[in-house]
This record gives C-alpha cells, structure tokens and sequence, in this order.
C-alpha cells in the first residue's frame, strides 16, 4: 500500500532490489511537481578514454541525442518536442550522468526514452564529425574566455600530468581528429553497461507501477563489468608563484585561487563543505561576496566552490574583475582562505550561514528536477538514504576549530592564484607567466 | 475585486487591483513548500535618455542598497538567513524582483517589497561602490562575442527609439550618472500604479490578502506614464557592421525589425520563431526556461549545424511592447567563412519566405507548444515569472491570447509572416571576425562540466 501523498518525502530516498544489476535508487517527487525525472549515471568518464583519443567519452555523451537505432536524430528531436521533454548529459572525469526529464505524465515514455539512447545510440559518422567540429569549436572558444581558460590552467597546476582531473574531457584538437566511430562503438560498448551503473527515478508512481516498466526497458540488460580503479598520481600539494596565463583583447579578467581537496567521502568533507560556505559558496552572505563585491566593490561576480568527488575534488575561489584590480582581488581571495586556517569563525557568522544553507533545502523542493538533484548526489556517492534528513544535525554538530582545522590540513597554503589577464597584470601584482600554448 | 483567469493547465488565478493602482495576482498552491514573489515594474531602459543610459539597471541594483525599514545590506540578510533566494533583472521594457522563500516565510518578501517600493534610500556612497559593479558586469558581458553583437545589432537597427542601448547601458554613462539622476528616475517610475505583484506558491490566500492590503493598501505616489512615443522611423536600405575581437569562430546575426508583442500579428512571429529556430519565446521548452538548448528540429539547425556549416544556429523574438527585432543567428564552424555562412543563413530564410510550412510540421510546432504552455506552470518560481511576465508585456490575458492565436494560425500565415518582415533592404547584419590571438595568448581551455554538490 503506497504512502499518502502527504507522506511522500522526497528527501528519504529508497533503493530497491528489481531483479537487475544496475542499482535502482527512486525518490518520491514533490507534492506539487509537475514532471518526472530519472538519471543513469555510470563510471564512464573521460578518464577512461583510449590514450590518444581523448574526447571520446564527451563526444559518446553528445551522440545520444543525436539519434537511435529506432529513430534518427530529427524523430527523436520531435518526440522530444512533442513530450516538452529533454536529454542532458553530463560527463565529468569519473562518470557519465544522462538524465531525461518531462511531463509527469509522460513517465513510461520517458523511461523507454532513457533506455533506448542509452543502450542504442545511432553513433553515426555524420553526427560523430558534427560532435567533432563543435569539440574544436568548444576548445577554442574556452581558450578566448577568461573563467575557462583560468580553470583549465589551474587544474593543469594542481592535478599532476597523468592525474584524471589533468585531462581537458573536451580532449585536444588532435584527439578530436582522430576519432572515429569505431572508437566510439567500443567505449560504448565497454563502459555503457548495467553492472556498475545506477538508475535514479524520481516519480510520483508507485513501486508497483514502475517496476514493470523498468524491467522492460532495461530487464534484458547486460554488459562486462565496471572499469577497474585507475592509478591516481597525488595531487601537486605545493605552494607555488602565482601563475599568470595570457590572453589577450579581453576587458575582465578572472583570478582563480584554490587547490586539491579530499574526495566526497573523507570525513573532512562536511566541515570543508561549511567552510566553502562561509568562503564564498553561500549567496549573498559568503566573506568574498560581502569583501570583493559589497566593501570594495572590485568585481560583480565572485564566490568559491567545493567539488568534492568520487577520487578527489577541487576548491577554488574566484573573481571576474578589471585587470587594474587583479593583484589586490588575488590577494583577497587568498586572505580569505588563510583566515579560515588559522582563526577560528565566529560562533554567530557560522551559525548564520549554517541555518541559511539549511532552511533554503525547501526550494531544491519546489520541482521534480530540482529534488531530482537531491536524488543524484546520494545515488552518486554512496550517501545514506535519509542522507539529507540527518544532513542538517551532521552539520550543526561541527565547531570552529573543526572547521579551522580541517581548511588548515586540507586548503592551506593553496597551489596559488591564477589570473588570466589581457596584457601583462597590473597592480600588486608578482607572478610568473604560465603555461601557454596547446 | 477578484476575478479568476482560466489558464491551459487551469490554475486558478486570484487577480485584483488595489486603489492606489497595485496590481496583484495570486496563484495559490497548497502542496508548495516555497513562496515566490515577484514585483514587476513597467520601466526598463527604454524610459532612459541618452546620456544616462544603464540608470533603470543601477537603480535596480540600488533597491538591494538601503530602504526606509531595512538598512545597507538588510534585505539580503533577511532573505538569505531565512533560505530563500532573490535576485532581480532588468530588461528594455521592465524591470522585475523576486524572492522565494520556504513557505513559512511568505510575509517577509511582502514587508521588503512594499518598503522599496517607494522608500529606497539609494545612499550616496553606495552608489558610488555599485557603479564599479556595474561596470564590472558590463566588462563581462563584453568578454562574451554573443553579447557584442546583439548590443551592436540593435544600436544599428534603432536610431531614435531607446532601444538603440542595451539595458546595461554604455560605460561612459555609468561612469557619468550621479546618485541624484538615479533618485529623480526611481521617483519617476517606480510606484504602485506602474508595478504588479505576483505570489505564487504555499501561502494562505486570505493572510496574504490582509497582509497584501496592509503593507501595500497605503503607499500612495504618482508615476509617470512609462510608455514611449517615439516610434523608429521606417528603414530605408540594408545596415551593416563587422566586429572583431577575440573569440572562437566568426558570428553572423541578421535582424528586421518587426511589430510590437502587443500587435495583433505578434502570434506569426511566435511561430516563425519556434519554426525557425526552435524555441519558444513565451514560455520554457522542455522543463527549462530559456534558449540553452539546441533544436535539431528546428529549419536552422538542420539548415546551417547538420550540415557541417555552423556549431550553433537559431532564431530571437523577444517579446517587446514596442516595435523590435526579429533576427536569426549562427556561429561558424571552425574553418567556414563569414561570406559563406551569410549566404546559407540568408538561403534559409529565403526558403522560409517561399515555401509553406509543411502541415505536419505545423501540427508539432502546435503541439510543443501547447506542451511549452502547460510545462510553464511547473514550479513557484516560474509561475511567478510567467504572470508577471505577461502583465509587464501588455496584459495577463496575452497570455492565452497568443497561444491561442498561434493554435489558429495556418501553415499560409508562416509563410506570409516571413515574407512580410525577410526584405533584404530592411534587414541589419552584423558580423563578428575573430582576430587570431598573438604567438603568447593561444592556449588550452576548457570548460570543465559543473558537477552535483549538496
């Protein structure tokens, strides 16, 4: 007997054996939603891509809505419109994470939707050099604009040469040119397979009505297993020059200062998250908005990140800021993750934040697709079921000095600031000029 | 007061207008676990004058600057430490606010909004700090070719209405404009008679109604009649400019200038639009609002992207309430010229102002449509959006009666529509060249994909 629709939390995920070897993690949407969404998210990221054939997990994950074996690319653009569906995915180093989302209505169709790209992509040759010429397109486009190219320069700084985060997913124009599709088929092939894989539903349909339908579509599944652990060489922990990446013609440029941080799953990870907060992740209220933006008024866009994954992650504070200001930006952001290593936050600030980042968990609330990323994250990372029910009262139990201590072990000092700049820096600025040229 | 507006999913919505000229609306949904309140004023950079272009942006940062009940600063506090999110945006035509809460908070956005209202205190100093903000916001957008071009394309198409600027207004204006000039044009514009409310959401309708009636029931200010007199005079021959700066393939963006929103014809540019380019001006395509996506539906995506000519094509009419621009785009493939990539975009066009639409084709275009209408009321946030977006272009009943225009339309009409506003001597081209970075600058860059966080 399903729960009341006034019980359905969609915050208490289930997951639930259905007979397969893809795991199946499903969520209850939102009262009031009115769409359905539902994710496969598999170890097939670009680190897993042939040497020599970089892009090829990016270009595989642009393929899928670019027709099946059932319907070429303009039918399932159609069918798509006519549904007021949608296809994205999304390929990072570790996975691949296709979601389709639509009508709540719509949800058998979309379910075999989600089934038949997966498992049937078209992968034609046509669409594989389309996909191509855009990637060249993508790798000169990032290397014009001043956040991108800034990213890419720091990852190539912190994460060493044979790391996965060192790689550009997009891959190189030479990469992009040699793909073929036969390279794309075997990828396919090995690393789109249930074993290994999760499923993430978020539905206001029952067990009983859904269950059928997902064996169905993915009940004959089968495929090799997971991709063994790849090696990963230690993050560049040092601290070095400021790193200075040229470009020219722009009128901002963005400064970058971060590092290596633990994966999701080291118990360091919620007193980094909070820290992250108070940094700069928390709107409005972080030090960087409250410094850069509202003191000092030296930049309309800045804030920090925490990306804390499967095998390591990234934090970064950042700034987009005129290139006369750069230097001092620099050196704001990099204060900001020094005070935090070494003083203790305020009981009252970290109380503010804290409560802020908790009472907005109603608007991840207000859509099937939002909650649906609530879903994915637990899903993701092997999180608790009521992961986001015990979240709050984790997160209230961390200190100051826990914090304090956590950024100390973790954050400081950091790989150094970035600044991608047009023309030589200006202010207090010292650097050295960085890696240019592909 | 009170009537009820029927819509295509049938959400019941509570509209009336205030004494003073507030309108309100109200849609309530008792399973919502947020509020959103949206404030929508009809003012936007078409009320500027040359000079102090950029002011309707400024002033909007401005009303986050300080109001009679909340100090430097309170009103995100206030938001923030309750959960909530806000933001605002100003556009040609309006200029539009919002806060969304958890539920239990639905009067805190009431108590902010009709306290800016009229009682921002646009502080001196702070004007000061928020004009190099602006100007910070303004040198990103330049980094971006996408955003050159469509500021160069409609300074060349208007020469006289204030659509000639782009909201954000030029950097010399910004540079120039006194915290005076900004409180003269808040006193101006910014008023209950010249402003909606919307809340959309889990709220208690009569609670909101007394509170509605209790904070904004006594402000009382005249403003000034935001609508515009000049009229663009007719345009006599092509227009054209070429950019260059940095970037990653050349640009080309074509426009005509065509009726305003409110124009009895407004619903075959709707249509031309989803034909031509794929989305759907008026409301969200698939669950998301906004033109992200690509459409390989669509004639110029199959024209211009499945053949090899451009990484990206597609179509804008953006709504407006005056006379504005139609225009298709799309960015070169590495390797194929600006010549040749006019040339394919102008043979599209021209194939569109020729042949009729198949009527297969009109059936799906109706179809996502209908689909596009009822998916725009998912969510508080956008609801909002969508009832004060509609009230700013004209009237909330455009909403339906553009759909249902557009659902009457035939295949013919399409047709007649793209050869009415597709006259080469009428059109305004603007291309972007890319200059090749120096021996130094060429460098690796990616946009790495932004992955989950809790």
């Amino acid at each position: 007997m399903p729960p009341a629709p006034a019980l359905r939390n969609p915050l208490i995920l289930r997951r639930v054996d259905w007979g397969g070897p893809m795991d199946l993690v499903i969520q209850w949407a939102p009262p009031s939603s009115l769409s359905f969404a539902a994710s496969w998210i598999a170890p097939a990221g670009s680190a897993f891509d042939p040497p020599g054939r970089e892009g090829t997990s990016l270009a595989l994950g642009r393929l899928l809505s670019a027709g099946t074996l059932h319907r070429d690319k303009r039918a399932l653009a159609r069918d798509l419109d006519r549904l007021a569906a949608a296809i994205s995915v999304d390929v990072d180093w570790e996975s691949v994470d296709v979601e389709v989302s639509g009508p709540a209505s719509a949800w058998r169709e979309l379910v075999a939707l989600l089934s038949e790209v997966i498992r049937e992509p078209a992968l034609r040759p046509e669409e594989l050099r389309r996909v191509c010429r855009e990637g060249q397109e993508a790798l000169l486009r990032e290397s014009t604009e001043p956040g991108p190219r800034a990213e890419r320069v720091f990852l190539e700084t912190v994460f060493p040469r044979g790391h996965p985060y060192h790689r550009n997913p997009l891959g190189t124009p030479r990469s992009l040119g040699r793909l073929r599709p036969e390279t794309v088929q075997r990828f396919h092939e090995r690393h789109y397979t249930p074993r290994g894989s999760l499923l993430v539903v978020t539905t206001d349909r029952t067990e009983a009505e859904l269950l059928p339908v997902i064996r169905k579509m993915f009940g004959d599944w089968e495929g090799p297993p997971p991709p063994p652990p790849l090696p990963l060489p230690p993050p560049d922990h040092r601290e070095r020059d400021p790193v200075y990446a040229p470009l020219e013609g722009t009128s901002q440029v963005e400064v970058i200062v971060g590092g290596a941080s633990p994966p999701r799953a080291h118990p360091d990870y919620p007193a980094l998250f909070l820290a992250d907060e108070v940094l700069g992740g928390r709107p409005l209220l972080s030090r960087l908005f409250q410094k850069v933006r509202e003191r000092d008024a030296l930049a309309y866009s800045t804030g920090s990140e925490l990306e804390a994954l499967r095998w390591s992650g990234i934090f970064t504070a950042e700034a987009g800021t005129s290139p006369s200001t750069a230097g001092r930006v620099a050196a704001i952001l990099r204060d900001e993750i020094r005070r935090l290593a070494e003083e203790r936050i305020p009981r009252d600030e970290l109380e503010r934040i804290r409560e802020s980042f908790l009472g907005s968990i109603p608007l991840s609330l207000e859509t099937a697709v939002a909650a649906h990323g609530l879903a994915t994250t637990v899903a993701a990372y092997d999180l608790p079921l009521d992961f986001h029910v015990t979240w709050p009262a984790r997160i209230r139990s961390l200190s100051p000095p826990e914090i304090r201590e956590a950024v100390a072990s973790h954050w400081w000092p950091p790989g150094g600031p970035i600044v991608v700049a047009s023309g030589p820096p200006k202010g207090a600025w010292k650097g050295t000029v960085g890696p240019s040229g592909p | 007061m009170g009537r009820c507006v029927t819509s295509p999913q049938n959400p019941r919505v509570e509209s009336f207008t205030l004494p003073n000229g507030l309108d309100v609306a109200l849609l309530a949904r008792p399973q919502s676990p947020v509020v959103s309140s949206w404030v929508w004023y009809r003012v936007g950079s078409k009320n500027e004058t040359p000079g102090a272009t950029g002011a309707a942006h400024w002033l909007e940062h401005m009303l986050f600057k300080g109001s009679r009940n909340y100090a430097v600063g309170a009103i995100d506090r206030a938001i923030v430490e309750a959960g909530g999110n806000l933001n605002a945006f100003t556009d040609t035509d309006f200029t539009a606010y919002f806060i969304t809460v958890p539920r239990q908070h639905a009067l805190l956005p009431l108590r902010i909004e009709s306290d800016r209202m009229t009682g921002a205190t646009i502080p001196a100093p702070e004007v000061d700090k928020e004009r190099e903000v602006v100007l910070s916001e303004r040198e990103m957008n330049e980094n971006h070719p996408v955003f050159r071009v469509e500021e160069e394309i409609f300074a060349l198409a208007f020469h006289e209405h204030p659509y000639h600027w782009d909201p954000l207004g030029y950097a010399q204006d910004i540079r120039r404009i006194t915290r005076d000039e900004l409180y003269r044009f808040y006193r101006r514009f910014y008023g209950p008679a010249n402003a909606s409310l919307v809340l959309a959401g889990g709220f208690d309708p009569g609670e909101i109604r007394r509170e509605i009636q209790k904070r904004f029931g006594a402000i009382s200010h005249e403003t000034e009649d935001p609508r515009v007199p000049t009229e663009e005079p007719p345009q006599r021959g092509e227009r054209r400019t070429t950019l260059r700066g940095p970037g990653s393939t050349p640009l080309v963006r074509i426009g005509w200038r065509v009726p305003s929103v409110l124009s009895p014809t407004a619903a075959r540019f709707l249509m031309l639009d989803l034909y031509l380019g794929g989305e759907i001006p008026l409301y969200p395509s698939g669950t998301s609002w906004g033109r992200s996506r690509e459409h390989p539906s669509a004639r110029l995506y199959q024209a211009l992207v499945d053949t090899g000519l451009a990484v990206s094509a597609g179509s804008d009419w953006r709504p407006r309430v005056h006379p504005s621009l139609f225009s298709v785009w799309a960015q070169a493939a590495p390797g194929v010229s600006l010549d040749r990539l006019e040339e394919a975009v102008r043979a599209e066009v021209d194939r569109v102002r020729r042949r009729r639409v198949d009527p297969g084709e009109m059936a799906r275009l109706r179809a996502k449509l209908v689909q596009g209408a009822r998916m725009g009321w998912e969510g508080s946030t956008r609801s909002g959006f969508r009832l004060g977006y509609f009230w700013a272009l004209g009237g909330r009943h455009l909403d339906r009666a553009v759909l249902r225009e557009c659902l009457r339309l035939s295949p013919g009409d399409i047709r007649e529509a793209a050869e009415e506003i597709f006259q080469d001597d009428r059109a305004t081209v603007v291309r972007y060249e890319v200059e090749p970075p120096p021996p130094d600058g060429r460098g690796r860059g990616s946009r790495v994909p932004r992955r989950r966080r809790s």
